[in-house]
């Protein structure tokens, strides 16, 4: 049994040694590598090599060199734009072709003429399909880490979460590319499905999680911002307005009384008139503005059961399908702290435009983008592994009971 | 090879039968019995179900119905495949592997174990005349060096049952010659060979019992000699002479009617007595007798017997049956 494993496991190694592309995305990791570790921080600013640029936001002054190295370079751009997007598609290339080649005529029959249950090699198989994605990503987690170690000066073993979290991630995509392999026998037609399903989650994702998400989280906000306007703020202000809206008594003078004390006093008491007046009209201001408040107030706690709706359901969908965002923001969840994904937060919300209202209520973007990170992260570790291996598990299941019951 | 205990049969099938949907019979109740240690003909048209035949026996396709044993286990059991060597038409190895990582990596996949695998591996390169090309990428082979290595990796697991799915397509006649005799060194090694070809004349020179398959069906099984006895007869050649025509015609011989094709005259009969009296009467009659030989029906012949409607002296629809009643 395990003579036959490792036979496959081999002949998968062979095979990905045959290819160019593999080779390739090796050789591309290692210059990404390469480069990270010719940037580096300083008090001024960032360097490359020998070269320094000043830069007031970015120095060692507002950032650690290991924050530098792990949050702005390799989990942004590192593992989360090249391994995740670039590497990937690259790998699905690459391995699209596995299960197409090894159920085609010629080949399959050699191999299930073999005294090894079709269960058994399918799944082996599968696997082995894994290989290609497990060498890249453990090449650049090592390479990451040992930039992070000597440049950023914090060794950081837990960047080796990325192997297992990336490989995750590939292994949804690539079960339902040799679902699709298996019931097609053709490499083409499982590489452009299994895109295209990879479009549809990270479509639903970003709507579930970009819009809705971060939509229901600024509507919470505005209702308890407009609550407190409504029911302290204003009514304060306005008690505040009436109580200096109160006129003064007249002077006691007759307004025939030319002496300076009486002038003195009728200046007075028209300067304080003048004063109430305008606390008058504030305060009749500020009644004008509860009342729209209110009404705002009312609007928005009507608005916000349709748009929890929404979420819940974007959410039910999203919780069937497996999570391929949430599960390589793992890696940043483990690796980095809240406090450091602050900025990045800012930038993912300045795209939002605000409404008028909203600028009055002091509604913050960032308190917002935190407010959304914070709900992210309290998504378990289970939920977003667990029903994503729950869609691998179905699917896997699927193709393997067609491959068992096929004639070939 | 690890001889088998017990002398069962190497295959012993009871009408195995394959259904793809509910109108297509490519199988209909196929008898066949395979015994240890020969060399087995599997011969047909294309569609008579032969491949299909043997892709049930490897596992390859499920029987709609299948009684019957290979190497002891009911057909399908995976764990006598261990025991089996399986080269299939049309086969197509992993490009990158070099030869001897062909050979190797099947017999892991058999769980031949390592040490025994590279043995195996430099013993087979040897005896398929690969071993010059051993190291060689099996993507710069030619058809006739990939069915070498075919066979290498199909005895690499040391078989008991060596089951080849046309094993001379596409080769030259210098490589056929070359897997004749590797087909006989297998024999000589006491192993099972299992051969479906359409290559009736090479089938007919190594093989000891045949089976015709003819629209999911067995036509005909037997040794060659068995399958022709009722038609075999004596060939005896003449000078020219006059005298020929009234031996000929004679009919106190006890041979029946003979037939004479220019200085042939043929008498329907195996029996090498019977036709001495046909021979005296040459003789007393003055006849000079050139050559005296019996002769049977080729395997072509045989065949082609097989796949003609003798009612209608036409060839039979060689593809599976798609009639209602085919299936019974």
């Amino acid at each position: 049994m395990i003579t036959q494993t490792l036979a496959l496991l081999v002949d998968a190694y062979r095979e990905l040694n045959a290819k160019r592309l593999f080779w390739i995305v090796l050789l591309l990791s290692a210059l990404f590598v390469g480069a990270m570790a010719s940037i580096g921080i300083n008090d001024k600013g960032i360097t490359i090599l020998q070269w320094s640029f000043e830069n007031e936001f970015m120095n060692t002054k507002t950032l650690t060199k290991a924050a530098f190295y792990k949050s702005v370079v390799f989990i942004p751009i590192g593992f989360n734009i090249w391994l995740s997007w670039a590497a990937t598609i690259l790998a699905l290339i690459s391995t699209a072709s596995i299960i197409p080649d090894f159920i085609s005529s010629g080949s399959i029959e050699l191999a299930l003429s073999r005294p090894i249950g079709r269960l058994r090699l399918f799944l082996t198989k599968y696997a082995t399909g894994l290989l290609f994605v497990t060498l890249q990503v453990a090449v650049f987690s090592l390479g990451a880490f040992l930039v992070i170690g000597i440049r950023g000066e914090s060794w950081e073993p837990r960047i080796f979460m990325s192997i297992p979290l990336i490989v995750a991630f590939f292994s949804y995509l690539f079960a339902f590319c040799a679902l699709v392999g298996l019931i097609t026998r053709s490499t083409i037609a499982s590489l452009l499905v299994t895109i295209l399903l990879w479009v549809a989650i990270f479509l639903v994702h970003t709507a579930e999680a970009s819009v809705l998400l971060g939509l229901k989280e600024r509507q919470q906000v505005r209702i308890e911002q407009l609550e407190k306007s409504v029911q302290v703020d204003l009514p304060k202000r306005i008690a505040e307005q009436e109580a200096k809206a109160v006129k003064p008594a007249e002077p006691a003078s007759a307004p025939s009384d030319s002496s300076p004390e009486a002038g003195k006093a009728r200046e007075e008491f028209e300067r304080a008139g003048r004063l109430a007046d305008r606390a008058q009209e504030r305060a009749d201001r500020m009644k004008q503005q509860l009342v729209e408040r209110t009404k705002k107030l009312e609007e928005a706690r009507e608005a916000l059961p349709k748009l929890e709706g929404w979420h819940k359901l974007f959410f039910a969908v999203k919780t069937l399908l497996p999570k391929t965002s949430e599960t390589l923001k793992l890696l940043e969840r483990e690796v980095t702290s809240i406090s450091d994904l602050q900025g990045l937060s800012n930038n993912r919300q300045q795209s939002v435009d605000l409404e008028e209202g909203d600028r009055e209520l002091n509604i913050d973007d960032r308190d917002i983008a935190l407010r959304v990170e914070n709900a992210m992260r309290e998504r378990s570790v289970w939920w977003v592994l667990g029903t994503s291996l729950v869609f691998e598990g179905v699917i896997l299941g699927i193709a393997s009971w067609i491959f068992v019951r096929r004639d070939f | 090879m690890t001889p088998n205990s017990g002398d069962a049969a190497a295959i012993d099938l009871t009408d195995v039968r394959k259904t793809y949907g509910k109108k297509v019979h490519a199988l209909r109740g196929i008898s066949m019995n395979v015994r240890r240690g020969e060399v087995f003909g599997l011969l047909g048209p294309n569609g008579a179900g032969k491949s299909t035949l043997v892709k049930i026996l490897m596992t390859v396709i499920r029987p709609t119905r299948a009684h019957g044993t290979v190497l002891g286990g009911p057909v399908g059991d995976k764990r006598a495949l261990a025991r089996v060597g399986y080269l299939p038409e049309h086969h197509r190895f992993p490009e990158y592997l070099t030869g001897r990582q062909v050979i190797e990596f099947y017999g892991a996949m058999a769980n031949v174990k390592r040490r025994d695998r590279k043995r195996r591996a430099a013993e087979l390169l040897e005896l398929v005349g690969m071993k010059d090309w051993a190291d060689t990428r099996v993507k710069g082979y030619s058809k006739g060096m990939r069915q070498r290595i075919g066979i290498a990796q199909a005895v690499v697991n040391d078989p008991e049952l060596v089951v080849l799915d046309e094993p001379t397509d596409g080769v030259d006649p210098v490589g056929r010659k070359d897997i004749r005799a590797i087909l006989v060194r297998l024999k000589e090694q006491g192993r099972t060979v299992f051969l479906n070809s359409h290559l009736l004349s090479e089938l007919e020179m190594v093989c000891d019992r045949v089976a015709i398959l003819v629209q999911g069906r067995v036509h005909s099984q037997g040794t060659i000699d068995e399958l022709t006895r009722d038609q075999q007869k004596y060939v005896i050649e003449i000078e020219s002479s006059p005298a020929a025509e009234g031996v000929v015609t004679a009919t106190d011989l006890g041979l029946g009617p003979l037939a004479r094709q220019g200085d042939l005259i043929i008498a329907g009969t195996h029996d090498a007595r019977a036709i001495q009296p046909l021979i005296d009467r040459l003789r007393s009659a003055g006849i000079t007798i050139r050559s005296v030989r019996p002769t049977r029906p080729s395997l072509e012949d045989l065949f082609m017997q097989a796949v003609t409607d003798p009612n209608t002296g036409k060839a039979l629809n060689p593809g599976a049956d798609t009639s209602k009643e085919a299936g019974r």
